[in-house]
């Protein structure tokens, strides 16, 4: 019956719309090889992979550039995977509106291309940004160091085109800045990682390119040396657009990255406010070291056999970075190998990510489990989160994805039930 | 009682279909609902319901069979248990100046108003962050917030009287989203009573960052139909150090439009991009407010940018050539707080000062592209014409967020049936360049009818699934903001 039906596919799709038995370790699904990677030109052709995938009994894992296939729980059943790489197309560009809408395979450096000529940019930085395409990112939803200045994807995206799990086409939000016609099915979509629906187009808020960024430095051997001045810019009263405590393989120790925007003598004197206010330990780098900083804040934590998101009030970040420190075993001044951590303390998100050492042994498993569900448990104390993003397939067993509260769950199981009723799209990935 | 009967001023507005069938507030529930708030604050008398009978929308009336005024959630979840048991429809309330009438009480059902729940729990200066209950009007919160040099950006017009809760149900825009965005971006977390008396907490810190879905973000802008918020966990912005103000008048309102995108196209980003009319202009000079516009301008724009002091004169020198590039006849700068305030006072009076020169004003909302403002405004303009109205516009320029208001009086019903038919006309036209049929003010029972121009059958049948995972029952606020389900009594969801 597999071949009959991706024979059925693979015509439907045309020349290069299928992959049979793609080869191993590129499209891996946390774990899975793919029975085949769909590669659908328009929605339509998305709603034919869902309807063809749920006859034949299989799930369907949407991604863009395959950035999050390897994140959460390994599928229970044979898998399709979706890419939405032949959906590029940008459809509407007006510059004069600050507004566009693009095919969801479009990665971010293409769109960053294009609307760079009208002097505009995306401020959406989620980890390795460039490679990434807008639907994946979108549907990620992950907040860059960007964020708390710009705002979440979810706040930048102004509407979708999004084929749901039960094959209807969903066309939701516009293409207009303020918009408030009916529930708000944008902002459930993003972020909901491929589970409710996969996302063929989208709409986006696009901002001026500021004329002057600017980035400052602190440096320490030790991150916790780093959270005092940190919290003097967290506090400062102005708002840089993005303020990271960073370490990773690339980042020659912990720094506080500290970025700022705007017009030149705006940022000459928000540069001199956070300087003043961390007592001078904010320095000016120049262009080649902010550029690798940056991309560091933006990428560190985001690899590595075990990854995790922790979010905490931001004048908690000492208290997580010490937890997250005890998570990865290691003294802050150790090697960084396989991952490293990333704490925006604007906001208090904390990514961190670290390799396994000796995978496939149980017994450090079982306690990789243990550490981590005594953290999420310390961090709900503290009125904070704990998201296991990757681990080995015990672990996230163990532990779940999300630590939800027990009147959420149900609420999130029944708006999975509602736009995906047969779990065809990302079966037992956030075990909601 | 049957229910979907409204008192209605002017047959010519269409009702609003209320619930299948209301039964009763017999006498045992109202006893039950006393029993939990106190005698006082459950009010059944007649007389004493009259102010609860609309919102800010005027032409819907409704008599409910009591209103409740619980104190906190615990109370909430109780009075909301005993309705629910009872089946009586409930209609969450905050100051009922929504103008889409999404307050509109449901005939015979039970108004919750969250008038006593007026306290701000916990400034949190450190996090930027305050718990506040949903009642605390919109500018006390940033009254209380100010002295550690905080405040909450979202700032409708109504900002003075409206409520955190009732924002956080409309997701409520104001002059200064062009910069700073709309309430959802400011929410972080909620505790919600669900239809049966369920409390749940929804977000957090990051507000999503720990769960799969973004349900925060899916309840604020349900218009009290997913349940009622009890408590919100808002986030705080440093206030700015420095605000300029430019006053620009035009002579046409193409002119005012291309200052509009050469200050966009320059890179500038004005926290505010507001304009009014020549008509709207009339009424503000002939009110008591009238701040020295030129009665024959054609378009007044006012521009606001905020932040470092440091920066703000090159962006206010920068926007002030744009308009003049673009035809201003005359440019000023606001020299201090005062001056500020007299530009700005045009617009923020520019509804009030409408209702002095008829009896009664419809304040449209819809949002086009930004590029397509002009060409809208013309046509809007023979909109008016063609059915012989009046409609003066004012509009926040920045975001394409327009509000066509349309002058009127509501005893003569032929205008009346005019101004519906001219509603629905402008409302067809900003869907058809791009736009929406609200950018701020909520679809309520207004605008139900124009759901169907902005949603397909099919995402109108999965809003109604969603609103049902939140009420099962159908219970909170029916018959508001989706269109009548074809296979339901009235509008009343069905679960299918």
């Amino acid at each position: 019956m597999s071949a009959r039906t991706l024979a059925a596919l693979a015509a439907r799709l045309g020349p290069g719309g299928l992959v049979e038995e793609p080869e191993a370790g590129v499209w891996t699904v946390a774990g899975r090889e793919p029975v085949a990677v769909a590669f659908p030109r328009s929605a339509a052709e998305v709603a034919s992979v869902l309807e063809h995938a749920r006859n034949a009994g299989w799930g369907v894992v949407p991604t863009g550039a395959g950035h999050e296939l390897c994140e959460g729980r390994e599928p229970a059943r044979p898998v399709v995977v979706l890419s939405t790489r032949r959906m590029q197309e940008v459809t509407v560009y007006e510059p004069a509106d600050l507004t566009m809408t693009a095919g969801a395979g479009l990665t971010l450096g293409d769109l960053e291309a294009r609307v760079a000529g009208e002097g505009q940019w995306l401020p959406l930085d989620p980890p390795s940004a460039t490679t990434r395409s807008l639907g994946g990112a979108v549907a990620r939803g992950s907040a860059g160091p960007l964020s708390p200045m710009f705002g979440a994807p979810r706040d930048l995206v102004l509407g979708l085109t999004v084929v749901i799990g039960d094959g209807r086409v969903l066309r939701v939000g516009g293409r207009v800045v303020k918009n408030v016609a009916g529930y708000d099915l944008v902002r459930l979509i993003v972020g909901s990682r491929g589970t409710l629906g996969v996302i063929t187009s989208v709409s986006l808020r696009l901002f001026p390119r500021p004329a002057v960024d600017r980035v400052l430095v602190s440096r320490a051997g030790d991150a916790s040396d780093l959270v005092r001045p940190g919290r003097a810019v967290a506090t400062a009263r102005v708002l840089p657009a993005s303020a990271q405590i960073v370490r990773s393989e690339i980042s020659d120790g912990s720094a506080l990255v500290v970025r700022v925007v705007g017009a030149p003598k705006q940022v000459d004197a928000d540069c001199a406010v956070l300087t003043g206010a961390t007592d001078g330990a904010l320095q000016p780098v120049d262009e080649a070291e902010a550029r690798v900083l940056l991309d560091a804040a933006r990428d560190a934590g985001s690899t590595g056999d075990v990854r995790i998101e922790v979010s905490v009030r931001p004048a908690d970040v000492a208290w997580a970075l010490d937890l997250v420190r005890e998570l990865r075993e290691e003294p802050a001044s150790a090697s960084t190998a396989g991952g490293g951590f990333a704490c925006c303390v604007l906001s208090g998100a904390v990514r961190a990510g670290w390799r396994v050492e000796a995978p496939g042994d149980e017994a450090r498993e079982v306690e990789l489990s243990g550490a981590l569900s005594d953290a999420r448990r310390r961090l709900e104390e503290r009125g904070g989160t704990l998201t296991l993003v990757r681990a080995p397939g015990s672990v996230l067993r163990e532990v779940g994805v999300y630590g939800l509260g027990c009147g959420v769950a149900p609420l999130m199981r029944e708006l999975k039930k509602t736009f995906d009723p047969e779990a065809v799209l990302c079966p037992g990935r956030l075990g909601v | 009682m049957r229910a979907g009967i409204l008192r209605h001023d002017d047959s010519f507005f269409p009702r609003a279909p209320g619930f299948a069938v209301t039964p009763a507030l017999v006498p045992e529930v109202a006893a039950r609902l006393r029993a939990v708030v106190g005698g006082e604050r459950v009010i059944t008398e007649p007389e004493r319901l009259l102010a609860y009978e609309s919102d800010g929308l005027l032409a819907y009336r409704a008599q409910p069979a009591a209103v409740v005024l619980p104190a906190d959630t615990g109370e909430v979840s109780r009075v909301v248990a005993i309705l629910h048991a009872a089946g009586l429809p409930i209609v969450p309330r905050g100051a009922g100046t929504g103008l889409s009438g999404g307050a509109l009480p449901v005939e015979g059902g039970v108004v919750v108003g969250t008038a006593r729940m007026n306290r701000i729990l916990e400034v949190d200066p450190e996090n930027r962050t305050a718990r506040l209950q949903p009642g605390v009007v919109n500018a006390d919160l940033t009254r209380a917030t100010t002295p550690y040099g905080l405040y909450y950006a979202p700032d409708p017009s109504s900002q003075s009287t409206c409520t955190i809760g009732g924002n956080v149900a409309e997701n409520s825009g104001g002059p200064h989203c062009l910069k700073y965005g709309v309430t959802s971006r400011y929410i972080e977390a909620l505790t919600v009573v669900r239809s049966d008396g369920e409390v749940v907490e929804l977000g957090g810190v990051g507000r999503d960052s720990g769960a799969p879905y973004d349900v925060v973000g899916l309840f604020v802008g349900s218009e009290g139909c997913f349940g009622i918020a009890t408590e919100v966990v808002v986030r705080l912005l440093p206030i700015p150090e420095g605000v300029r103000t430019l006053l620009a008048v035009f002579d046409s309102m193409e002119a005012a439009g291309r200052a509009v995108t050469a200050i966009i196209a320059a890179g500038l980003l004005p926290a505010a991009m507001e304009i009014i009319d020549g008509a709207t202009i009339r009424a503000v000079e002939a009110s008591v407010f009238a701040a020295g516009y030129p009665i024959d301008a054609r378009a007044a724009l006012v521009v606001e940018f905020d932040g470092t002091d440091a920066g703000l004169d090159g962006d206010v020198a920068k926007a002030e050539e744009c308009c003049r590039g673009a035809g201003a006849r005359n440019v000023r700068r606001a020299r201090d707080d005062e001056e500020r305030e007299a530009l700005w006072r045009g617009r923020k009076k520019a509804f009030g000062t409408m209702g002095r020169i008829a009896p009664d004003l419809l304040v449209q909302d819809a949002t086009v592209p930004r590029t397509r403002l002009p060409e809208v405004l013309a046509r809007i303009d023979a909109i008016g014409q063609e059915y012989g109205l009046t409609v003066a516009n004012v509009f926040h320029a920045g975001d394409g967020n327009l509000h066509p208001n349309i002058l009127f009086d509501r005893q003569d019903r032929d205008e009346t049936a005019r101004v519906e038919a001219a509603s629905h006309e402008i409302m067809r036209l900003c869907v058809e360049v791009g736009g929406t049929i609200t950018g701020e003010h909520g679809v309520g029972v207004d605008k139900r009818k124009y759901m169907e121009l902005v949603c397909g059958e099919d995402e109108l049948a999965v809003m109604r699934a969603v609103r049902l995972v939140f009420d099962p029952a159908g219970l909170m606020n029916p018959g508001k903001v989706l269109p009548e389900d074809p296979g339901g009594p009235d509008g009343a969801p069905v679960r299918r």
